[in-house]
């Protein structure tokens, strides 16, 4: 074998080891590798994130022991308590309740909603008094629809349809051993 | 501790001995001879067994006068050139083929850019039948060595000395200076007293040396062997020379020369085993490539080392990250439950002011002279929609740039701005819807 062989022949056998070494050593190491930052960082979001949260553990359970408390503060029977608040609400708007239907209970996460249907017949007066009374009362209760119309010619009679909603605490029942 | 056992198969007769080693020194621990009827492995194994040797790693002597003998001096070389060199002389010496020859040799002095080795050799067809025989009768040859060796290591260091062996009618007789082996010859004694032809082949030898070397005076004569039959010709010996003949063992006539070779291979004597002769042992030596490649082969070990190592570190981070990660997630989950909830309740306090800001602002953008709404719905998702009428389509244009520029919408539009035929004076009737601002999913948030 004269030099020229011998060198390509030694060209030849590198680069087959390099592809060799490439193919079996190297890739799957770096694979493992990649694979295995990618899961580091992934992780440290998650722990990032979860310090986070935990960073806000005392403002939020303070918010909740707020909610909590300001929810025990009321009545047991919550559908007869708020019916009556909504009653003396419209009283002191002066007009009447005209409750379309009984309000049937849905789930809200461990609440329960009571959603009550309105309609009015009522003055411009009567209805910013309404909507003050309903702002500013410190009772749990959502508006979930609020529809307006007058009339040009009667602008100062109002049509108003109403749905409002309260809430109860009634935590879902967990199982023995699972999450409170 | 080691131990050796030299067999030195004579013609009708083996003789066996045997020598231990230890640190302080080498001793004979048995010795004996017994009738030989052949060389063959059934009558050595015989043989061995009434001398005690059974199953042992033995050396084989082969007599002086089956030996060839050759000083040689050679240039000064490596070891390998040596064997090179000597087995170039060899070639040319021995009468015989090189191949058809065991040989072997020892260094016997260097200087001024000489080196002197001693070569023995014997013909193979009167080596290979004994090993043939002894390894049929079980044991196993370690060694085979020239019994003038034996000789020579029961000669006493320094001044010049002739050594005597005298076994089987025959006469060894050698001259040794400074351990080394000067002159060697053998003699047959014939019948009648051994002490009267001893005394002659003595007399002839030194003469012989005389000849050859002449000025050095060789003062002591040994003869190899102790007990009475020895001390007898020793006496005999001595007094027909008219000097005085001292006498070297342990062993007898017999057995002296194998427990001398015996005591000097484990001393570790040189003496040239001719089972193994010294070899050009081609000696690995590493160049600058094979440095290169082993560096290289060292490097990549290192890699292969570290590559692993570091991801069995990259394991253990990321289990140790997942159980922290794992530890949190319950007060996680927990926190984020109770904002869940809050928030949700939330949306019957304090999130519901979004509703009545959003109808406080409606009043006061709208300007009854150019606008009037005829009917407004606000559902729970945050959707607006405002029907209405106004004088211009100018007035529509303006109240949804307005809305816009509240704040409280994050999309607002007139989906409908067109012309009607109302007397009133409002000739345009419009729709709006929006969608108010802080809703997401459904929900309105602060």
């Amino acid at each position: 074998m004269d030099r020229r062989t011998q060198v390509l022949v030694g060209v030849v056998v590198a680069a087959g080891l390099a592809f060799a070494a490439d193919r079996f050593l190297i890739a799957p190491w770096w694979t493992a590798w990649t694979r295995l930052s990618g899961e580091i960082r992934n992780v440290d979001v998650e722990i990032g994130k979860a310090r986070a949260t935990l960073a806000r553990e005392g403002r939020v359970m303070k918010d909740w022991k707020e909610v909590r408390d300001r929810l025990s503060r009321r009545p047991e029977d919550v559908r007869t308590h708020f019916m009556s608040h909504l009653g003396s609400l419209c009283d002191k708007a002066g007009v009447s309740l005209d409750l379309t239907g009984s309000p049937q209970p849905q789930r809200r996460g461990d609440f329960q909603e009571y959603v009550y249907e309105t309609r009015f017949k009522l003055t411009w007066e009567q209805f910013v008094n309404l909507l003050a009374s309903l702002h500013n009362t410190k009772e749990f209760l959502k508006p979930s629809r609020i529809a307006i119309s007058s009339q040009y010619e009667r602008e100062a009679r109002l049509d108003l349809e109403l749905k409002v909603s309260t809430i109860e605490y009634d935590p879902v029942a967990t199982k023995p051993g699972g999450r409170p | 501790m080691s131990e050796l056992t030299v067999l030195n198969l004579g013609a009708s007769r083996l003789v066996a001995v045997t020598a231990r080693a230890n640190g302080q020194g080498a001793h004979i621990v048995r010795s004996g001879s017994a009738e030989l009827a052949s060389v063959d492995a059934a009558p050595l194994r015989a043989a061995a067994e009434k001398c005690g040797v059974a199953g042992a790693r033995v050396a084989l002597v082969v007599e002086r006068g089956r030996a060839i003998l050759r000083d040689l001096e050679l240039p000064e070389g490596t070891p390998e050139e040596l064997v090179s060199m000597v087995r170039f002389q060899v070639e040319r010496e021995l009468p015989l083929p090189v191949d058809q020859v065991r040989y072997s040799y020892v260094e016997t002095g260097r200087g001024e850019g000489k080196v002197r080795v001693q070569v023995a050799a014997v013909p193979k067809d009167l080596i290979d039948p004994a090993l043939a025989a002894a390894e049929g009768a079980g044991l196993k040859v370690t060694g085979v060595y020239v019994s003038s060796y034996g000789l020579l290591a029961l000669s006493p260091d320094g001044e010049p000395a002739v050594l005597i062996e005298v076994a089987g009618g025959e006469a060894e007789i050698l001259v040794a200076r400074g351990g080394r082996m000067e002159f060697s010859r053998t003699a047959t004694l014939g019948e009648g007293a051994p002490a009267d032809a001893l005394a002659r082949e003595v007399d002839r030898t030194l003469r012989a040396f005389a000849a050859r070397s002449p000025g050095t005076e060789v003062a002591r004569i040994v003869l190899a062997g102790e007990g009475e039959a020895a001390s007898a010709l020793a006496k005999g010996l001595g007094e027909l020379l008219a000097r005085p003949v001292s006498q070297a063992g342990p062993g007898d006539l017999e057995t002296a020369p194998a427990a001398g070779l015996c005591l000097g291979v484990l001393r570790g004597r040189p003496i040239p085993d001719l089972l193994h002769p010294p070899a050009a042992g081609r000696r690995f030596r590493p160049k600058a490539a094979h440095r290169v490649a082993a560096l290289a082969a060292l490097v990549l070990v290192l890699l292969g080392v570290w590559s692993q190592v570091a991801l069995a570190d990259k394991r253990r981070e990321l289990a140790r990250k997942r159980d922290e990660l794992k530890s949190l997630e319950p007060r996680v989950k927990a926190v984020n439950r109770m904002h869940e909830e809050t928030e949700r309740a939330l949306q019957w306090t304090e999130y519901r002011k979004v509703w009545f800001e959003t109808l406080e602002m409606l009043q006061k953008h709208v300007n009854p002279t150019q606008l009037w709404i005829s009917s407004s719905t606000f559902e729970e998702t945050g959707s607006v929609r405002l029907q209405g009428k106004a004088q211009d389509h100018k007035n529509v244009t303006a109240f949804v740039t307005a809305l816009e520029k509240s704040g409280h919408f994050s999309a607002v539009k007139a989906d409908k701005n067109s012309p009607n035929n109302d007397r009133t004076g409002y000739r345009q009737d419009f729709v709006i819807t929006g969608q108010l601002a802080g809703y997401a999913n459904g929900k309105a948030r602060k």
